[in-house]
């Protein structure tokens, strides 16, 4: 599109109807001239013809009117409406080239923040999953692999538990990363708080 | 330039000398070294408290600590306790109590594992309760913990050394 944004304000007029006299003719010598101001006109022509639409219905409004404080209070409120139509017309008139260009720009910063928040929520629920750790004197907060069973081997600990057992004390085996979580460390915790 | 031979450089030859003393020096100390320690496997048996604190605080001497969540730790001890079919080797704890690893023999594979069970003396000192039984690969480290002491809990790092 080869407008200038000059030409693209007076063409945003001419499809709200606020072009008249000389204004109106240079419109419609633009638009007999260049086909790249007709499709623009085409493109916001139904906010145009919904803005005169509301334009048309607040004059029959005050035509209709037969008591002057009803007339006055009614105009002056289709007034603001009708301006406040307008306001919303030329803003998405205006963001309507905007809104095209930037939709794809919004949508993939949704979807890049849609994925790093997924991205967030998975490392931190797989950092949970790898360190569970006691907390306080208890036993540690981690899956018990085996309480008086054996343990199965091959576990990449390089420690195999064979048996469980203590008469009056609750003997649980984890596997927990160890400090620099690069390998797994065996850990048979004995809670005595349970004799 | 003529007139002058070249002497041979000695450097090297001192070099060498010193290597060769050096070098009957680590082997007259080697059986020295070897003597002071039991033959056989070992079990390495460190004495680690956790204890909850404000300030995060590991001791040099306790090297990495367990995957349990206290945020300092200490060592009490380190002992290296023979493994000896029939003769458990035994230490007494910070709280008292004794702990023992009896040596139950080495696996057939290639290299072998070394099969040590585990038990700790009852509260009453009337015997031991056991605890589990490991089969570990030489070197690899495995802990015994949650005995309560000093507001925290003993933690025993383990591993066999061959």
């Amino acid at each position: 599109m080869s407008l200038s944004s000059d030409n693209m304000m007076k063409l945003m007029a001419y499809a709200d109807g606020e072009l008249d006299g000389a204004d109106l003719e240079e419109a419609h010598k633009l638009l007999a001239t260049d086909p790249d101001s007709v499709r623009f006109v085409e493109q916001i022509g139904g906010l145009g013809q919904m803005v005169s639409l509301g334009y048309e219905a607040s004059t029959a409004k005050t035509v209709a009117a037969f008591d002057v404080t009803d007339a006055v209070m009614a105009l002056a409120k289709e007034d603001k409406q009708d301006k406040l139509e307008r306001k919303a017309a030329v803003v998405s008139s205006l963001g309507a080239a905007r809104e095209k260009r930037n939709s794809l720009k919004i949508g993939a910063g949704i979807a890049a923040a849609l994925a790093l928040a997924a991205s967030v929520f998975v490392f931190a629920q797989h950092r949970t999953e790898e360190t569970p750790m006691a907390k306080g004197p208890s036993a540690p907060a981690a899956q018990t692999v085996a309480v008086a069973t054996p343990a199965p081997s091959g576990n990449g600990t390089g420690v195999e538990v064979n048996t469980v057992s203590s008469p009056g004390n609750s003997v649980s085996v984890f596997y927990l990363p160890s400090a620099n979580e690069l390998s797994t460390s065996v850990v048979v915790w004995v809670d005595e708080g349970e004799k | 330039m003529r007139g002058l031979p070249r002497r041979p450089p000695a450097a090297p030859a001192k070099l060498v000398l010193a290597s060769v003393l050096a070098a009957c020096a680590l082997l007259a100390g080697a059986p020295a070294t070897a003597d002071a320690q039991p033959a056989g496997p070992k079990a390495e048996v460190t004495v680690l408290l956790g204890t909850p604190c404000a300030v995060k605080k590991v001791d040099p001497e306790v090297g990495e600590p367990p995957p349990i969540n206290y945020p300092c730790w200490k060592m009490s001890e380190r002992k290296l306790l023979p493994l000896v079919q029939g003769t458990p080797g035994t230490m007494v704890l910070p709280n008292g109590r004794t702990f023992q690893v009896a040596y139950n023999g080495p696996t057939p594979d290639k290299p072998p594992r070394f099969k040590v069970s585990t038990s700790i003396s009852k509260p009453d000192a009337t015997g031991f309760n056991p605890l589990a039984d490991f089969t570990a690969e030489p070197g690899k480290k495995f802990h015994v913990g949650g005995f309560v002491h000093q507001g925290g809990s003993l933690v025993l790092a383990i591993r066999i050394l061959p």
